[in-house]
């Protein structure tokens, strides 16, 4: 059962946010129940805390006369519950949501100007969440998750083609059918880390075997699926056709 | 014989000198030496085999008393040989760019060249023989005791001081006015004016005199260089200053126009609810309210709040690009939005390769959605707990085969262009703290760029 939180600073509203969903929840028969409505982010940390689920989060903006606003209460609830689906309320439309979205992985915003509007992104939100829930229950892909500074990138291990090595110290390219991103770290972990599909086929490229389209054995080049190219040593030749 | 002996000295005096240049570059300089690689032994090997060519020129001269020939003009040769021969050096271990090596030489060669001349004063004659005893232990004195005292001395002064800065400002930022160059790059020849001004010996310790001609000339140039780079950052403020302004004051207009038209509506509209209110229709006067909410919204407020966004760019240079590719959008009637919610400062990325680099995304962007339908862009900025994030996001049109984007020429928009992103690729391997990210999500074409402060 999934937990809801609801933070918002105007009584009023937070009671008919809270009626809403209660509703919503009745009718649709969502496996969700309501946990925590507040109007102080405080009291929200403190329940999420105590108990660590992955749960849904309403979260008002603007919160007057508290110690942060909605932007610094997501960060820290993702710190407990980094899967759980936050949804912001805000009065104003052209808030930076694209920001919080990249930061905190913000589900939806809602603007509360309009009430019939606000009720209905309510009602689409929890849909979504149900959704999404359906989806990965059924989903089997597997993730390559990297750390880049201050954000975690998720990219699906069957879209890697290969990892190469950049001039600088450490410094590792990711290869893959729709992203390309550098990161921090070293060709033997990420062997040890992602086992028998990738191949070491020199000393700065590792390769997904599921991603060779064909190998040029004359200029010792493997071309992969998506068309790009790297090269290979003269001792992974042997186990490369080995593999193919 | 005695063109062996020469050439002994000019090798085991240049060791020297490169030592010491090696040790300015990294601790007065800051520099750092970079890990060697296959390649740059070949450089390295060059670099020495072109010393002992310089050398080996040199002591060919000196045997065959070319010196003092009139121009001086086969001690400029050597001097040429000689700044070729340190700046493929410097290239060599620091890797620095061919320019910047250059420039940092001529520098060097000037703080030699003045650290001599101030010994020279001391000494009685220019040439030593040094088949004589005593004048081969005045060679020995003055080229590995007494040069490198001064030069230590003069070096510390001038680097504790404003003219060292100076001379570090212009040694990094030595590729933005080439005529400057030119003119540094001069500089070997133009000491030997001194000589030959003062050729009659007219004056008694002409040595003396060639050191402050010397100092006067640099001087000179330092000074004058300075003064033109400020007025030169100058102009290019004022200009970002004026275009901001009347780019503001064209919104201001704008939001101005539309208030106006706003009030008017408004108007006509009150008059209306105030019938409806009248008689107790209390769902339309909700309406009512509801739509001027929102109209006012659409009409103004998002005007005001793209600014308001704007405001948190401290960095001048980076607000100056921002605007004019807003312009940009606005008059491509682009849709947009500018997300900053907090204020950015600076950065440890350099202010122009930053303008150049986003400048890159941003243009990629607008040449992408350009005339398309639901055309948007979504510019972020964001910087927290000490990394800051450049983002680029607009709609895709276009089937981009993913990897060629980054290959020199290739773009979708036919040939000769797509040096963009290539260009990109190039300014970013220079640093250790950036990581570019590059993803195409729901019909988006992301562009990223984190920076670790």
């Amino acid at each position: 059962m999934l937990p809801v939180y609801i933070c918002e600073d105007d009584y009023e509203i937070l009671c008919i946010q809270k009626e809403y969903i209660e509703k919503q929840i009745l009718i649709n028969g969502y496996d969700m129940k309501i946990a925590v409505c507040s109007r102080h982010p405080e009291e929200i940390i403190k329940s999420a805390m105590n108990f660590p689920q992955r749960g849904i989060y309403f979260l008002d903006v603007e919160l007057k006369n508290e110690p942060m606003d909605g932007f610094g209460l997501g960060k820290i609830i993702r710190e407990t519950d980094p899967r759980g689906f936050i949804i912001y309320v805000t009065a104003f439309e052209e808030l930076a949501f694209e920001t919080f979205r990249y930061h905190l992985e913000a589900l939806d915003y809602i603007i509360k100007g309009d009430m019939e509007k606000m009720l209905n992104g309510i009602k689409q939100g929890l849909e979504t969440v149900t959704r999404r829930m359906s989806m990965e229950k059924g989903e089997q892909r597997e993730f390559f998750t990297v750390k880049v500074l201050d954000v975690i990138k998720h990219i699906p291990v069957d879209e890697i083609m290969f990892f190469e090595t950049s001039g600088r110290t450490h410094r590792i390219e990711l290869h893959a059918l729709n992203d390309r991103l550098d990161f921090i770290g070293s060709m033997q972990e990420l062997e040890e880390q992602l086992g028998s599909q990738f191949i070491r086929v020199h000393r700065g490229y590792l390769v997904n075997s599921g991603q060779i389209g064909e190998l040029d054995l004359k200029h010792k080049e493997i071309r992969m699926n998506n068309g790009e190219k790297c090269f290979f040593s003269r001792n992974a030749r042997k186990m490369l056709l080995n593999r193919i | 014989m005695p063109l062996l002996k020469a050439l002994a000295y000019n090798l085991s005096a240049s060791l020297f000198t490169f030592t010491f240049i090696f040790l300015i570059a990294k601790f007065f300089l800051g520099w750092s030496v970079i890990k060697p690689r296959k390649k740059d032994y070949i450089i390295f090997s060059c670099t020495v085999l072109s010393i002992i060519f310089s050398d080996l020129t040199g002591a060919f001269f000196y045997s065959a008393g070319l010196f003092k020939k009139p121009f001086y003009i086969f001690e400029i040769i050597i001097d040429y040989l000689a700044t070729i021969t340190v700046t493929l050096f410097l290239q060599s271990v620091f890797k620095k760019g061919i320019l910047n090596s250059w420039v940092a030489t001529i520098f060097l060669c000037m703080l030699l060249n003045f650290s001599e001349y101030i010994i020279l004063i001391f000494l009685p004659e220019f040439q030593f023989h040094i088949a004589i005893l005593h004048e081969f232990l005045l060679y020995i004195l003055y080229n590995f005791l007494a040069t490198p005292l001064i030069e230590i001395t003069v070096i510390l002064l001038i680097f504790k001081t404003e003219a060292g800065r100076i001379i570090k400002h212009r040694i990094n930022n030595c590729s933005s006015n080439p005529k400057k160059n030119i003119l540094l790059s001069m500089y070997p020849a133009i000491k030997y004016i001194a000589y030959i001004i003062n050729s009659e010996n007219l004056i008694i310790n002409k040595y003396a005199v060639s050191a402050v001609i010397t100092v006067l000339i640099v001087s000179i140039i330092l000074a004058y260089m300075e003064i033109s780079e400020i007025q030169r950052q100058k102009l290019e403020a004022q200009q970002i200053s004026i275009q901001q302004q009347s780019i503001y004051i064209k919104n201001l207009e704008q939001m101005q126009l539309e208030i106006h038209r706003f009030r008017h509506d408004y108007k006509n509209m009150m008059s209306g609810i105030y019938l409806s209110a009248k008689e107790g229709d209390t769902k339309a006067v909700q309406n009512f309210i509801q739509d001027m909410a929102s109209d006012f919204e659409h009409q103004a407020g998002s005007q005001i709040q793209k600014f308001t966004q704007l405001g948190n760019i401290h960095l001048m240079e980076l607000k100056g690009l921002l605007l004019n590719k807003m312009e940009l959008m606005q008059q491509e009637h682009i849709k947009y939005e500018l997300e900053v919610i907090h204020p950015f400062l600076d950065t440890t990325f350099r202010r122009t390769d930053l303008c150049r680099c986003f400048g890159i995304l941003i243009d990629n962007a607008i040449d992408e959605v350009r005339g398309k339908e639901n055309a948007y862009i979504n510019i972020m900025v964001s910087c927290q707990d000490g990394f800051t994030t450049f983002r680029v996001k607009n709609t895709l049109y276009s089937e981009v085969d993913f990897h060629k984007i980054w290959l020199e020429g290739y773009s979708t928009k036919g040939n000769g262009r797509g040096t963009g992103l290539a260009n990109y690729k190039k300014i970013l391997e220079c640093y250790e703290n950036v990581f570019p990210y590059t993803s195409i999500q729901d019909g988006y074409f992301i562009q990223e760029l984190k920076i670790q402060e």
